[in-house]
This record gives structure tokens, C-alpha cells and sequence, in this order.
């Protein structure tokens, strides 16, 4: 039978899509590759889902580039976590979440901005425990991500973003969880060579 | 299904209905007679294999059971064995048919070498051979000016593991690994010479539940499909003409299924060639070309002697030599030779098969808008022959019709099945006590083809085709078989071979070819086939390949450097009636019939770094529909595909 996408879901891919389609228009943009963001994040997982009756996922780290594309923005970054299990019998594992995404802002007044967009990835994990063969270790799943974001960029260089992620691992069950995040950047002029690079 | 990645079937919907939108604005296409796929459309494409770019084009049947191993067969082309599909590789024939399969997979060509590929359905003369089966010609780029090198890697992942729920007592487990393919190639061109060489290396891990326990009690506990090639060349231009000596070798580990053995054999395959093609002027409207070549086609058990053997060894000598006359009414002649030597152990003679042949193509008017070709050869103890004849027409408003007419009486020195080498007194069929009855004798089979083309371009670079087709076979040798369970998840059951069998075919497709705004290109085929009238065995025979089919892919550019990739398919439902009764054993396991499926593929790919490096992303089957070629093959689910390429000049 067919699943409705849940609603969070749909809430953020809006939001993510029309903060795209605008984006470009409302205010002047930098040339493609022109600067990069690097971005530092504290992540919480706030949500309960099939992942949360066997593990406490604990908090997780991110780290990541940014940079404005032909339209909107792109990005990649890492994201890890290590999840403690709740019940005997399922190991600990530490998972890493290695992604692509596009996005989009929007200048709301001042200092504020709003953006969001979509991730695409891999998580890879590795399971601890003697009693898990060698080659049972480690497992990697695509995953995909949207989030939105709200920014307040007090200097011209230095800014700080508040994020809510919803983050589905490609599962069976699927993996889903919602993050909220803060988080500390700094933009930086791109380099010639790497601008030459990914021109 | 859909419901069951709504996130991402939300996303791409948007990215489907702009390509339907912009579908109805112009552009350019493609012809049934010759599809071209290019190296750019591989790329986009993600492609893992070559056998994808049979799936590419649509029209072809491609039938696969571990996704390593392909068999294909055009439209109008038969799907029978032995596959009668010709393989070129830039101009040079490929000598693949092994036991009557020709699998790409042994070609080894490094897929960042592939320049284009074509797939040419209607009768052609083709490197000495009148083809009525179609042919795959793959064009490798020649190295450019000065030296250069590249490199090429594809890993993925099948997508809907436990990952981490394999250890909750919900279980599973995280298998589906798609395995990964490398290549690499150094060349060098100056201005009278060439040369290049390459190497390819992939693995395939055959995991599917519907497959893995068989592939595992023939490869082991750590079952791996795996392949290893190796391929060069030497170009010259000499004396006005030009010269190109080319080898290449493959060996291929994987598990084998031959009809009359019951299950998969774990073999090594080894194919090898080499072999002298040129050309050169003999006066101002004539041109000489040549070639020579040498073959060996190879198989050894690697199992512990508990399975039956499969040892072979075939070797194949050729030589060729064409004239080609440009203002002449019959503009090519040649004369071609073959040798092929067999050695099996147990046999107790070495049997040759030797075939001679001569063929000619020319033109009935001096508009050329009429011609034909006709082969004549001779081989153990048999005369074959194959004509074809050809006329065109231009029609008002930009179109023009084409009729087509071929007829085709292969001799049994032809035929590589393990039937004929049986008949010729290998053992090979009797060793594994698996059974087989022969009714009727063989003889020569006989193929009648007509095919009508119609093509209008309504508007610039916009192209429409359709194309009738009929087809008419005798004295084909086809296997029926009636499986059950056997051990390991194999099966078992007698084979029967039916010689004399034949039937009437018809079909149709339609196409549509749109390059509207330089970066988008939009290609759309339909296609239908179906028994005219035939034998019982023939009739089941066909039943096996999808009646209908249908094929959208979409390439945009929106800024150079960055490219999106867009197809999707239709492939309708097939009926295996050898597996009636294992699905009645197994309660609905291994199903006789295998559904039809809509499958959505999408990609996106950036160059770097002034195009000479490539990252792709890709997901196959995005959709999650259940997609099988087979019913004892494993199923297709949702792919993640990464490529990464590089190239240096």
C-alpha cells in the first residue's frame, strides 16, 4: 500500500524548494565558487523512531564546506555520531554520514538569513563487539537529509546558524531521525586554484 | 515502490514533468536502424557495464541472472541459442560465442575507452558477414596527440539493508553489495602513429537471495564474480593506407549455467585475440582492406571434481580480404576463411570445423537509392548463403520509408551450442547424468527478415520513426526443459532439444528524438513484438522475452561541467514455462513468471578541474519496483552508484 511522506518531510522539501526558486532573484549573489563557508555544528537528536528502541544516539558532530553554485548553494561534510545501545544484545557502532547537497538562502532583514536544502549521502557505519565476524563489521547505506536553517551573520566573515534536519538513512526499517543543530561558521575568499578546480 | 522512498520520488518529480514540458518543444533522434549510445550518454548514464548500453538503447531484449553476465538480442533479433548477434570492436569481429552465449562481460573494454556504441537492428554487411541478427559495434577513442591517460572507478551499494537492525531481533543481513569495476588506459598518438594500452578489473559480489546460495555452493563461502582484462593496440599509417594491430585477454571467474549440467559451474573464462586489420588505396577509386586474426576461447573447471567438468578450449583462425569500390556499382567484394579448432578432455578427436566464404555489396541504380549484399560460404559439408536487398524512398513533408528484405540459411559449421558440438561427439552433455532427449535431426536453419522504416522530421532537430517488422524462421534447434527443486537451490529436470522448430514473428516501434535548446537531449522508444504462428517449443521459446517494452532518457547540460541524467523504462512481463513446477515445489519461490516493471533511474555529475576529473552520482531503480530479468535471477532493488574518472592530456 502506498505511504503518505510524512509531513515534516514535506514541510522541509517546501521550504527547501522555495527558498531555492528565490534565492537567486532577491539579492545579489557571489560568482560560483566564489567564497567558501566553513561550518562547525553540535547536533541533537530529538526524534523516536525505530533506531531510538534499541540505541540512545547521543550527540553528534558535523563539519562541512559550502559553497554558491551556478544557482543556490553546495555543500559537503561529515556528520558523526555514536549511538549506545539500549538493550542487551545489539552492539555500539559509530556512524559516519558523508554527504552532498544543494541549497538555498534568503535575506530576511538585517543581519538574518533563511535557507535550507537537500543532502544526498552515505552512512557508514562500523559495529563494535568480538562476537561480530570481520566482515559484519562495517555496512554503509545511502541516506538523504533536507534541512532549514536560520542564520544570523552579526560580522561580515563570522556567522552562526540554528538548523532543524530531517535525516533518512536507506534502511529496512529506515533509519530516521530529526536533528536540531547550532552551529559556528566562517567565510573565507576561494582560492584561485580551487576555484580553477571546480570550474 | 513509490511509497516506499516518497522523499525522493516527491524531488525528481519535478525534474520529470520539466522534461516532459520540454519534450514538446523540438530537437533531433534517433533511427531504429542504428542507435547510437556515446561514451558522454555512458557517462551520464553511470553505466557499470557494457551491457548497459544494450539497456540504454531500448529495443533490446537484455536478460541477466547476477547482473555480471548479459545476454541480449535486438528487435526482430532471435533470443535463442546460440545467440547469433554480431560484436565488433572497432571493426574487428569478435569471436565470443561460448556454448552459443556471447557475453560482452569477456570483451573487457574499459568503458572510459568507449568512444560510441552502436546497435545497428536491420540486416547489414558487416566485416565479411551478412548480420540479420544485429550487431553491437563499439568505436574506442584513439589516443589524441601527445600522451595521455585516464582512469575510471565505480563502487555501489544496493539500498534497503537492515544496516544496523541486522543485529535487533528484527534480523537480516547487510549483504547487497554491488562490488566495483576499475579501469585505466595510457596512450600516446603522434602524426604517423599510435598506441594505447588498458586494463580493466571488476568484482561482483553475487549476494541476492535468490541466487546466493546456489553461487555459493559453486564459488564458496565468499562467492565473487570477478574479472581481469587487458587490451593494447599499435596504429600506422604507411603507404597512404593505415594498419592496427590489436590484442586484447580477459579472464573471468564466475559461475557458469549450461542447460544440460542442471546448475551453476564454477569456471574460469578465457578469452583472448589478436589480430591485424588495415587498408589501403589500390588506385584512386578503389581501396584494399585486410585483416587477420586469431582466437581462443576458453573455460576450466575450478571445482573440487564433486560437479561436472567444463573444460574448453577453442581457437579460432581468420583471415579476411575486401576490396572496395566507391563509384562502382558493386562497391565491396572480399573472401574470407575460417578455422576453428575445438579440444575438450574425454574427446577422443580434436574436431576443425573449416568455412570459407565470399560476399559482395552493391547498388542497383545510380542514385543508390536501391542495393543489396549476398554471402555464399561453405563449411562442414553444408552451402550457406544470405541475401539482402534494400530500397529507399524520400517522401514529401521531410520523411522518407525504407524497405528492407533478407534472407539467411546458416549451415550447422555455424552453430556453437553444446548441442552441435555433441552432434559433432563431444561428450560435454552426457557427463552430468542431467538427461536430455533429441527429437527430430538438424539441419540448416533458414531466417526470411523484412522490416519497413518510415522517418519524418516534422520540425528541426526533431525526429520521429516507426518501424513494421516481420520475421520468419526454420529448422531452428531449441531447448525446452522442464525444472524442479534441486539441492542448493539449484534445479533440475530433463532438457529436451527440439531440432526443426520455426514460427512467424511481428513487430513494431516507434521513436522519438528531441535536441531542443542546446542541454537537453530527450530520447523516447515503444516497442512490441509478438508469435505470428509457430511450433509448441517455438512459441515457448519467445514467451520468455517481454512482449512490449518502452524506454525515456533525458540529458541535461544546465551549465557546462554539470550534467543531469534522467531515464525511464518499461519492461513487460515475461512467462518461463520451464519453471512451472519449481514454483509449484517452492510455493511461489522462483516464479514461472517474471512481472513487468516501470524503473526510474537518475544521476548527476560534475567535471572538475578543466573536465579532467568526473564525480557521478547515481541511483538505479529509484523507484523500488521489483524489477527481475529471470525467474531464477536475482532482483534489481534501489542502487546507489558512484563514479569517479580521470583523464589527462
Amino acid at each position: 500500500m502506498a505511504r503518505r511522506p510524512p509531513p515534516r518531510l514535506t514541510a522541509l522539501l517546501l521550504l527547501a524548494l522555495s527558498s531555492g526558486a528565490t534565492g537567486g532573484v532577491a539579492q545579489s549573489r557571489p560568482e560560483p565558487f566564489q567564497t567558501v563557508d566553513l561550518r562547525l555544528a553540535v547536533l541533537a537528536d530529538v526524534s523516536n523512531g525505530a533506531l531510538h528502541r534499541y540505541w540512545s544516539p547521543g550527540a553528534a558532530y558535523g563539519a562541512g564546506v559550502a559553497l554558491p553554485f551556478y544557482a543556490g548553494t553546495v555543500e559537503t561534510g561529515a556528520q558523526y555520531a555514536r549511538p549506545s545501545p539500549r538493550r542487551d544484545g545489539v552492539p555500539r557502532f559509530r556512524s559516519l554520514f558523508l554527504y552532498a547537497g544543494w541549497g538555498a538562502e534568503q535575506k530576511l532583514s538585517g543581519r538574518w538569513q533563511a535557507g535550507g536544502g537537500v543532502r544526498v549521502g552515505v552512512l557508514a557505519m562500523r559495529f563494535d563487539g568480538d562476537t561480530i565476524s570481520v566482515p559484519s563489521r562495517r555496512e554503509s547505506e545511502m541516506g538523504l537529509a533536507l534541512r532549514a536553517a536560520l542564520r544570523w551573520m552579526p560580522f561580515d566573515r563570522w556567522f552562526t546558524e540554528a538548523a532543524v534536519t530531517y535525516q533518512s538513512i536507506l534502511t529496512r526499517p529506515r533509519t530516521e531521525q530529526v536533528f536540531l543543530s547550532l552551529g559556528i561558521a566562517r567565510r573565507f575568499d576561494t582560492p584561485t586554484w580551487l576555484r580553477d578546480f571546480l570550474d | 515502490m513509490a511509497a516506499r522512498l516518497p522523499g525522493l520520488t516527491a524531488l525528481f518529480l519535478g525534474l520529470v514533468q520539466a522534461g516532459a514540458a520540454l519534450a514538446a518543444q523540438e530537437a533531433v533522434g534517433t533511427g531504429p536502424a542504428a542507435r547510437v549510445i556515446t561514451g558522454e550518454t555512458l557517462r551520464r548514464a553511470g553505466a557499470l557495464h557494457l551491457g548497459d548500453a544494450l539497456l540504454l538503447a531500448g529495443g533490446w531484449h537484455v536478460s541477466t541472472v547476477d547482473g555480471f553476465a548479459w545476454d541480449a538480442s535486438p528487435l526482430g533479433g532471435s533470443p535463442f541459442v546460440p545467440a547469433r548477434w554480431t560484436v565488433l570492436v572497432d571493426g574487428r569481429r569478435m569471436e565470443l560465442d561460448l556454448f552459443g552465449s556471447s557475453g560482452l562481460h569477456r570483451l573487457a573494454v574499459p568503458l572510459e575507452r568507449v568512444d560510441s556504441v552502436v546497435l545497428t537492428e536491420l540486416p547489414r554487411l558487416e566485416a565479411g558477414r551478412l548480420a540479420t541478427h544485429g550487431i553491437v559495434h563499439i568505436h574506442t577513442a584513439a589516443p589524441g596527440a601527445g600522451a595521455s591517460a585516464g582512469g575510471w572507478v565505480t563502487t555501489g551499494s544496493e539500498i534497503g539493508d537492515p544496516g544496523p537492525f541486522g543485529f535487533t531481533p528484527r534480523g537480516g543481513s547487510n549483504v547487497d553489495r554491488i562490488g566495483h569495476a576499475l579501469s585505466a588506459s595510457l596512450g600516446y598518438g603522434a602524426a604517423r602513429w599510435h598506441a594505447e594500452g588498458s586494463f580493466t578489473e571488476s568484482e561482483t559480489i553475487p549476494t541476492d537471495p535468490a541466487i546466493a546460495e546456489r553461487y555459493a555452493a559453486a564459488l564458496g563461502d565468499r562467492p565473487r564474480l570477478e574479472l581481469s582484462g587487458y587490451a593494447g593496440r599499435v596504429g600506422l599509417r604507411l603507404g597512404g593506407g593505415e594498419h592496427q594491430l590489436a590484442a586484447r585477454h580477459s579472464d573471468v571467474d564466475r559461475a557458469f549455467a549450461l542447460a544440460p549440467l542442471g546448475a551453476e559451474l564454477p569456471v574460469r573464462e578465457r578469452f583472448t585475440r589478436v589480430g591485424v586489420l588495415g587498408r589501403r588505396p589500390a588506385g584512386s577509386e578503389r581501396e584494399l582492406s585486410y585483416e587477420v586474426s586469431y582466437s581462443a576461447n576458453r573455460t576450466r573447471s575450478r571445482g573440487d571434481g564433486a560437479t561436472p567438468g567444463l573444460d574448453w578450449d577453442a581457437r579460432t583462425t581468420e583471415a579476411r580480404l575486401e576490396l572496395s569500390q566507391h563509384s562502382s556499382r558493386l562497391e565491396t567484394v572480399g573472401v574470407s576463411l575460417r578455422r576453428v579448432a575445438v579440444h575438450s578432455p574425454g574427446d577422443p578427436e580434436d574436431p576443425n570445423l573449416g568455412r570459407a566464404a565470399v560476399y559482395a555489396g552493391f547498388t542497383l541504380d545510380r542514385a543508390r537509392r536501391a542495393a543489396g549484399a549476398v554471402t555464399v560460404s561453405a563449411g562442414d559439408g553444408e552451402i550457406g548463403w544470405a541475401a539482402l536487398l534494400r530500397r529507399g524512398w524520400a517522401l514529401p513533408a521531410r520523411s522518407g520509408l525504407h524497405a528492407i528484405v533478407a534472407f539467411e540459411r546458416t549451415p550447422r559449421a555455424e552453430d556453437n551450442s553444446v548441442w552441435a558440438w555433441s552432434d559433432r561427439g563431444l561428450p560435454l552433455p552426457d557427463e552430468s547424468g542431467a538427461g536430455t532427449n533429441i527429437v527430430s535431426v538438424p539441419r540448416a536453419s533458414e531466417r526470411l527478415t523484412a522490416d519497413i522504416v518510415w522517418e519524418v522530421s516534422p520540425a528541426t532537430a526533431v525526429t520521429l520513426t516507426a518501424r513494421l517488422l516481420f520475421r520468419r524462421e526454420r529448422n531452428l534447434s531449441l531447448e525446452s526443459r522442464r525444472l524442479g527443486l534441486g539441492p542448493n537451490g539449484s534445479f533440475v529436470g530433463p532438457t529436451t532439444v527440439v531440432h526443426g522448430q520455426g514460427g512467424e514473428l511481428g513487430g513494431l516501434s516507434a521513436e522519438a528524438g528531441a535536441r531542443p535548446v542546446g542541454p537537453l537531449t530527450l530520447r523516447a522508444a515503444l516497442w512490441y513484438r509478438r508469435v505470428l504462428s509457430g511450433d509448441a517449443v517455438y512459441r515457448e521459446a519467445w514467451r520468455v522475452v517481454p512482449r512490449a517494452g518502452g524506454r525515456l532518457t533525458a540529458e541535461y547540460v544546465p551549465v557546462p561541467g554539470l550534467e543531469l541524467w534522467l531515464a525511464g523504462g518499461y519492461r513487460g512481463e515475461s512467462r518461463w514455462d520451464a519453471y512451472a513446477g519449481v514454483e509449484a515445489e517452492s510455493g511461489g519461490g522462483s516464479a514461472a513468471v517474471v512481472p513487468d516493471a516501470f524503473t526510474l533511474d537518475v544521476a548527476v555529475q560534475k567535471w572538475l578541474w578543466d573536465d579532467r576529473l568526473r564525480a557521478h552520482l547515481g541511483v538505479r531503480n529509484l523507484t523500488g519496483t521489483s524489477l527481475r530479468y529471470h525467474p531464477a535471477g536475482a532482483t534489481f532493488e534501489p542502487t546507489a552508484v558512484l563514479q569517479v574518472e580521470a583523464r589527462f592530456r
